[in-house]
């Protein structure tokens, strides 16, 4: 054995570590006649001695007793706790979840309600409109319906109350925007095909803002021929429902047939 | 049904896990001396070691089902986490004590051998102060495989479970770490200049 052998194995021989029997004898054998590796030798079980000695300084030491009843404490803790509050959770995250969603759903239901409510709170509140009415028609003409503003047919005075609008926008070729509120009204209670209103006479907008009355008459169908709208002739003597809007001047502003 | 002290690591760690108290108490007290020895032996900090116990059995009692009986022995599990939060101590608070305000966990003064002389007692007590000094300046690598194989007597095996490396890692660094260890001591002992000469030299007889 030489000391680079000699040097990889010190240690090991030092701290009497298992090693073949063999090579151990050869080790302790090269210390007889080499002093360099005997001194490695003995440096090696003086650093063993040390570490021994400080074994055997603090093989007494152990944790102080305190902490061993801060983890009992902790262990019971860990022990009682856990499983119920794990249960208690899971049941209160259920019963929190079930809650919210009852919540929603109420509330959804109620939004829905106001605002239906608020629709027909609209409609119903609209003033009850006193104007004169004029019935200044041409000859044959029968009023049908002069009663619009009866707070019972909301229907029919929501129509009532929109109309200037609508033969505003006739009156100046424009396309009226829809309104969905009044399809609906139109398609629901009136069930009815109209023609715009066509302006009687001259007038403007500014006429309009005061608002009017509308007032359902028959006229003969004849009269749709004044308005250049074409007449079946097998049905000239028949009769054809209108809708004639009275300004707050009392005085027929436009006309729209209906059918 | 067999007394707790004839249990094994294993069969504690599981009765524990039932919730039985003594179980735990009987696991504790069978390991927590080594796990505060190792964690005062790698930081020289009495407060540091009692912290660390601590946590290692807090770490037991809440994720105690980690432990994996195919990957070693509870002993090991227990200083494998022990020495997790000793490094992670060390490398985040900087929580190596200085050497010269050691007074306070100085245990050797405490733990004098009665049966020494005062003149043998103080000898004894300065070299096992030199070497525990030592010990603690050595590189964390050097310092733990050191900790482990000589202070706390494991062998190879159990050592690489712990650092979770290959045995022969383990010897490498066992073998340098004690050259690293004379080389600390060595100006304690006088020495001429010829024989530091002659060592480094060799031979190759």
């Amino acid at each position: 054995m030489n000391c680079e052998k000699f040097e990889t194995i010190v240690s090991e021989l030092a701290r009497n570590q298992m090693m073949e029997a063999d090579i151990r004898a050869e080790a302790l054998a090269h210390t007889f006649k080499c002093s360099d590796c005997s001194d490695r030798m003995r440096d090696q079980k003086l650093l063993s001695s040390g570490l021994s000695a400080l074994v055997a300084d603090m093989n007494r030491l152990q944790a102080p007793p305190q902490i061993e009843m801060k983890l009992r404490e902790a262990f019971r803790q860990a022990n009682q706790v856990t499983p119920f509050t794990v249960r208690k959770r899971s049941h209160t995250r259920y019963w929190l979840s079930a809650i919210a969603a009852m919540l929603l759903i109420v509330m959804g239901l109620a939004m829905v309600k106001i605002q239906l409510n608020g629709i027909q709170e609209q409609v119903a509140d609209i003033p009850q409109q006193t104007m004169p009415i004029s019935t200044t028609g041409s000859k044959g003409v029968t009023p049908i319906v002069n009663n619009v503003a009866s707070r019972n047919d909301s229907h029919r005075v929501e129509t009532s109350r929109r109309r200037p609008a609508a033969s505003f926008y006739a009156a100046n070729n424009r396309k009226r925007p829809v309104r969905n509120d009044e399809a609906v009204a139109s398609n629901h209670v009136t069930r009815e095909v109209a023609t715009d209103f066509m302006p009687l006479g001259y007038m403007s907008a500014a006429s309009f803002q005061d608002g009017g009355q509308v007032v359902r008459v028959e006229l003969p169908r004849s009269a749709l021929a004044q308005f250049g709208i074409p007449v079946n002739i097998e049905r000239y003597n028949e009769r054809v429902k209108a809708d004639v809007l009275f300004g707050t001047d009392g005085l027929a502003h436009a006309i729209r047939f209906v059918q | 049904m067999r007394p707790l002290s004839e249990l094994s690591d294993a069969e504690l760690l599981r009765s524990m896990r039932e919730g039985d108290e003594e179980a735990f108490g009987a696991l504790y007290q069978r390991r927590q001396a080594g796990v505060f020895r190792f964690a005062w032996q790698m930081s020289g900090s009495h407060a540091l070691a009692e912290d660390v116990t601590q946590e290692v059995f807090l770490f037991l009692i809440r994720d105690g089902h980690v432990f994996d009986a195919e990957k070693g022995s509870v002993s090991a599990f227990l200083m494998g986490v022990a020495r997790n939060y000793v490094l992670r101590k060390l490398r985040g608070e900087r929580a190596m004590i200085s050497l010269g305000e050691d007074s306070e966990d100085d245990f050797s003064a405490d733990l004098a051998d009665p049966e020494l002389s005062p003149l043998d007692d103080l000898t004894r007590t300065e070299t096992i102060e030199n070497v525990r000094k030592a010990v603690l300046t050595l590189p964390e690598k050097y310092r733990e495989v050191v900790v482990l194989c000589e202070l706390q007597e494991l062998n190879y095996k159990e050592t690489a479970e712990i650092l979770e490396c290959a045995i022969g890692t383990v010897r490498s660094r066992l073998h340098r770490g004690r050259a690293l260890l004379l080389e600390k001591l060595r100006p304690a002992r006088p020495e001429t200049e010829d024989a530091t000469e002659l060592k480094s030299a060799g031979c190759f007889a």
